[in-house]
């Protein structure tokens, strides 16, 4: 059950589930992954990699779930202590859940990109949209 | 001793020594630990008090007898207007039969500073991209010993290299932007970067059939106190503060040092990591890593290169050798 508070704009940001011509099995939301994760404030030794998707970032979380960073794979080969919030890519780029999986599509192969993040409008993490991984 | 989990190169600073020097810091390199070393090929200095720029060639042949095992690559040759890929494919091929297997050739879109010398036109960098990606392509041709006939961006006319390596050199591709990074993963072996920007790595990964290696260069000015680690910065390396868009455009070493000094060097320490000990150098390989980064290169800005094996030697190679 979800209170539409922010009217419809907002409730298709948050990914929510809508009908009609606008039916949402084609947001994008609903073809993402989950990417491993890995608190701001964990160390090296802390992550772990997501063993289906080895070659995906890891999503550094902040309070609330919110992206504040990405970490590529071979940041394991670093210490175990190194911090976390040393080594990852701060800000990384982001979509939101109400993106139409073509249009999606369309942007990752002109940006020659295999994934992107997807958060809320207030930067919770929903997933990874991962090229491979979606077949509409 | 176990592998080291990241691996640390030497920068080797064509424009900043005189030759003979970068000879024996390619030997303080390798006895300091040192597995890889890149080497700048440059016709000019960036900045007229570098005052160094030899022929990088002379160079490497001088460095592959005094070195044993390390892998020494080019970090970046261009072919625009200075080098034609016959000329890079020969020496290439010369420098793999001098290594025995230890080179590597860095390739980029090139500067105009290195260019503007022979009167040309300074081509859009839709055009050097198209250049360097056929230069590639005729480069491995010849260093594998195919006979080669080609008209287009290059002419190669019936031209077979009689000094071949057992194998053609691997080559990097340098990109700081978006159309390069697809380049390199399209056609390269490895990318070569200069900022830890993750996303140019995801694009040379998701545009690459098997990606390589991954290298980046780290500036660093390394000094018994800080405000010699900043005043050495911007002695020797101060067109870091001049925007990455203009390092390409600009044709002379004056105009370089014109717009350095109407910078200023406040900003010099966000380009050049200024230190005195090795936690601000570990945290900035840190940053490349968790970019995706594989090796990280460390220049260090001046002359005092024996700190730089020093600081390796007794804290970076413990401090990111893998333990069990």
């Amino acid at each position: 059950m979800y209170d539409l508070v922010g009217g419809r704009a907002a409730w298709t940001v948050l990914g929510l589930p809508t009908e009609g011509s606008v039916g949402d099995h084609r947001r994008i939301s609903q073809f993402v992954i989950q990417p491993a994760t890995a608190p701001v404030d964990a160390t090296i030794g802390d992550v772990r990699v997501d063993t289906a998707h080895p070659d995906c970032p890891v999503a550094v979380l902040g309070e609330s779930r919110v992206l504040v960073g990405a970490l590529q794979p071979t940041a394991l080969q670093l210490p175990a202590k190194s911090p976390v919030e040393r080594a990852m890519q701060p800000a990384p780029s982001t979509i939101r859940p109400d993106e139409r999986v073509e249009d999606v599509l369309d942007q990752l192969e002109k940006d020659h990109l295999d994934h992107v993040f997807v958060t809320t409008a207030s930067g919770e993490l929903v997933g990874l949209a991962v090229r491979d991984a979606i077949h509409v | 001793m176990i592998p080291s989990g990241v691996r640390l190169g030497w920068w080797l600073s064509s424009e900043e020594h005189d030759p003979r020097d970068l000879v024996r810091h390619a030997s303080l390199a390798e006895d300091a630990g040192f597995e890889t070393a890149l080497i700048s090929d440059h016709l000019r200095p960036w900045v007229p008090s570098q005052a160094n720029a030899a022929h990088v060639w002379t160079v490497l042949g001088a460095i592959a007898h005094v070195t044993d095992g390390m892998e020494v690559g080019i970090g970046v040759s261009a072919m625009v207007h200075r080098t034609s890929p016959i000329v890079l494919a020969h020496a290439a091929a010369t420098a793999c039969v001098m290594f025995e297997g230890r080179f590597f050739l860095g390739v980029g879109t090139g500067e105009r500073l290195n260019e503007q010398a022979f009167g040309e036109r300074w081509p859009t960098a839709g055009e050097r991209r198209r250049r360097l990606a056929e230069g590639i392509g005729l480069i491995r041709r010849l260093c594998s010993g195919d006979t080669v006939n080609h008209r287009g961006e290059w002419t190669v006319e019936q031209l077979r290299l009689a000094t071949l390596p057992a194998a053609p050199p691997r080559i990097f591709v340098a990109a700081s932007g978006r159309r390069s990074a697809a380049l390199a993963g399209e056609i390269g072996d490895g990318l070569i970067g200069v900022t830890p920007d993750g996303n140019i790595v995801d694009v040379f990964r998701s545009t690459s059939p098997s990606p390589g290696r991954v290298v980046g260069q780290l500036h660093v000015s390394l000094a018994a106190d800080l405000d010699t680690a900043r005043e050495s910065a911007w002695t020797w390396w101060p067109h870091a503060v001049v925007p990455p868009s203009l390092l390409g455009e600009l044709a002379r070493p004056e105009e370089f040092e014109a717009v350095a000094d109407a910078i200023g060097p406040a900003g010099i320490d966000k380009a050049v990591v200024c230190a005195t000990g090795a936690a601000p150098v570990i945290a900035a390989i840190d940053r490349f890593v968790g970019a995706g980064f594989d090796t990280v290169y460390l220049h260090q800005v001046g002359p005092d290169q024996a700190r730089l094996a020093a600081m390796a030697n007794g804290e970076l190679f413990p401090h990111f050798t893998r333990r069990p």
